[in-house]
């Protein structure tokens, strides 16, 4: 009995509750309001280098040490070494730096030119861009080479975006980014700092050309089979 | 036992009812009408002078975009209606994007409706993008009230730097809402009428 009165209690109080519901319903659709959207889509650019310049001043006749170091006279210079480089044909940002016979205080400098050392690539447009706060860095290398072979070595130097520490930043904000804007050539829109063994390389030019010195150092090939190439 | 009226009582009964009803149609009425017209209001909003302003960062700060820069990364901001009755839409395009460049789109939310609105800042849609390199400056107020014609301004900024791991050459979406709703509805979360 007391099971069919609660029950029924039930069934009375359904209706209220369904009109309960209706009310609120209502109330929330009685409230008027528009909503405005923000759409957006962000394509990123692209960082891209490429070397597309390599001259070595390999003019033939062994450069000697400056100043002479030994106490005996300075001898004809001769033409033993032999430095070559490439731009790697699949991979442009890829130089092959090639030293044929080399020998302990043999040095050679090679110039390596990338005139669009940055490029912001877009689907409308590329265009040379280097901002200051993303310079480039080369990554130095070394590379093992074997006395008395004709190994070639081979030295990738990949641009690589690096952040600027503080350090640089602060030597850079000081020393370089006062100075004001110059073009070099018709060519020039870059602000560029690159980084070599941690020295900055001046800004504003479009030409990036990193004096790259390989100097076989006679002193650890004396006791040792092996030298690593060292760049400076 | 069963009593019987008289059939005269009966006639003289429905005479006395008829009678009455007689007096009933007799009475002499007026009916007044009130005639109503109710024009309802709008609540509408829409956006106003949109604009754009490309920077990038330098040591020195951040700076207006050099001229010779202006073709690396462009910002475009344009209204858009998918079609009728959907949102109105600030549709953003960046293309070529790239560490410490920024974009400014300054926009106002602009009340036409002649019902007073409240406006609330934007806001991620659910299920969609929520990236912390997208950001509003000097934004309205939360609960901002706008009568008619009246305007609240705000600024998206789009910036990223390497920690945000932005990668090249690729694709990011976003969307966000504004909320308008008239004057003396606040948002259920809201205490204060």
């Amino acid at each position: 009995m007391f099971n069919r009165n609660n029950s029924h209690s039930q069934w009375k109080a359904l209706p209220l509750l369904v009109l309960g519901v209706l009310l609120l319903t209502g109330i929330a659709y009685g409230l008027w309001s528009e909503t405005l959207l923000i759409d957006g889509i962000v394509h990123t650019g692209e960082v891209y280098g490429k070397w597309t310049s390599c001259i070595c001043n390999d003019d033939g006749l062994d450069p000697l040490p400056n100043p002479w170091p030994y106490t005996y006279p300075i001898p004809t210079r001769k033409d033993v070494g032999k430095t070559t480089c490439t731009i790697d044909e699949k991979d442009p940002r890829i130089l092959h730096l090639t030293i044929e016979n080399g020998y302990p205080s043999y040095w050679a400098i090679v110039k390596c030119i990338s005139p669009t050392p940055a490029l912001y690539r877009s689907s409308s447009a590329v265009t040379r861009l280097c901002p200051r706060n993303s310079p480039l860095q080369l990554q130095t290398a070394q590379k093992t080479v074997k006395s008395g072979s004709n190994t070639g070595i081979e030295l990738a130097h990949k641009w690589n975006r690096v952040r600027m520490n503080p350090a640089n930043r602060q030597a850079a904000s000081s020393s370089m980014w006062n100075n004001p804007p110059r073009k070099i050539s018709p060519m020039s829109s870059m602000y560029m700092s690159a980084s070599l063994n941690g020295t900055n390389l001046p800004p504003w030019s479009n030409v990036w050309q990193p004096p790259l010195k390989i100097n076989l150092q006679a002193a650890d090939l004396r006791h040792s089979s092996s030298k690593s190439a060292a760049m400076e | 036992m069963n009593k019987r009226l008289p059939l005269g009582l009966l006639a003289i009964l429905l005479i006395v009812l008829l009678a009455g009803v007689g007096v009933a149609y007799g009475l002499w009425s007026e009916t007044l009408h009130i005639s109503g017209w109710v024009m309802t209001g709008t609540v509408d909003v829409e956006f106003k002078d949109i604009k754009v302003t490309e920077k990038v960062g330098t040591p020195d700060g951040v700076v207006d975009e050099p001229e010779e820069k202006a073709n690396a990364a462009n910002c475009y901001a344009v209204m858009a209606q998918v079609s009728t009755g959907s949102p109105e839409t600030l549709a953003i395009t960046v293309i070529g994007a790239y560490p410490s460049y920024h974009c400014y789109v300054t926009f106002k939310v602009n009340s036409t409706g002649s019902v007073p609105v409240h406006i609330y800042q934007p806001e991620v849609v659910p299920n969609h993008n929520n990236y912390d390199w997208v950001s509003f400056e000097d934004c309205y107020e939360n609960d901002t009230q706008l009568h008619q014609d009246e305007s609240g301004t705000c600024t998206l900024l789009i910036h990223f730097t390497n920690d945000d791991n932005v990668s090249e050459n690729t694709s990011y979406t976003f969307l966000y809402q504004i909320e308008a709703r008239q004057w003396n509805e606040p948002r259920p979360t809201d205490n204060t009428p």
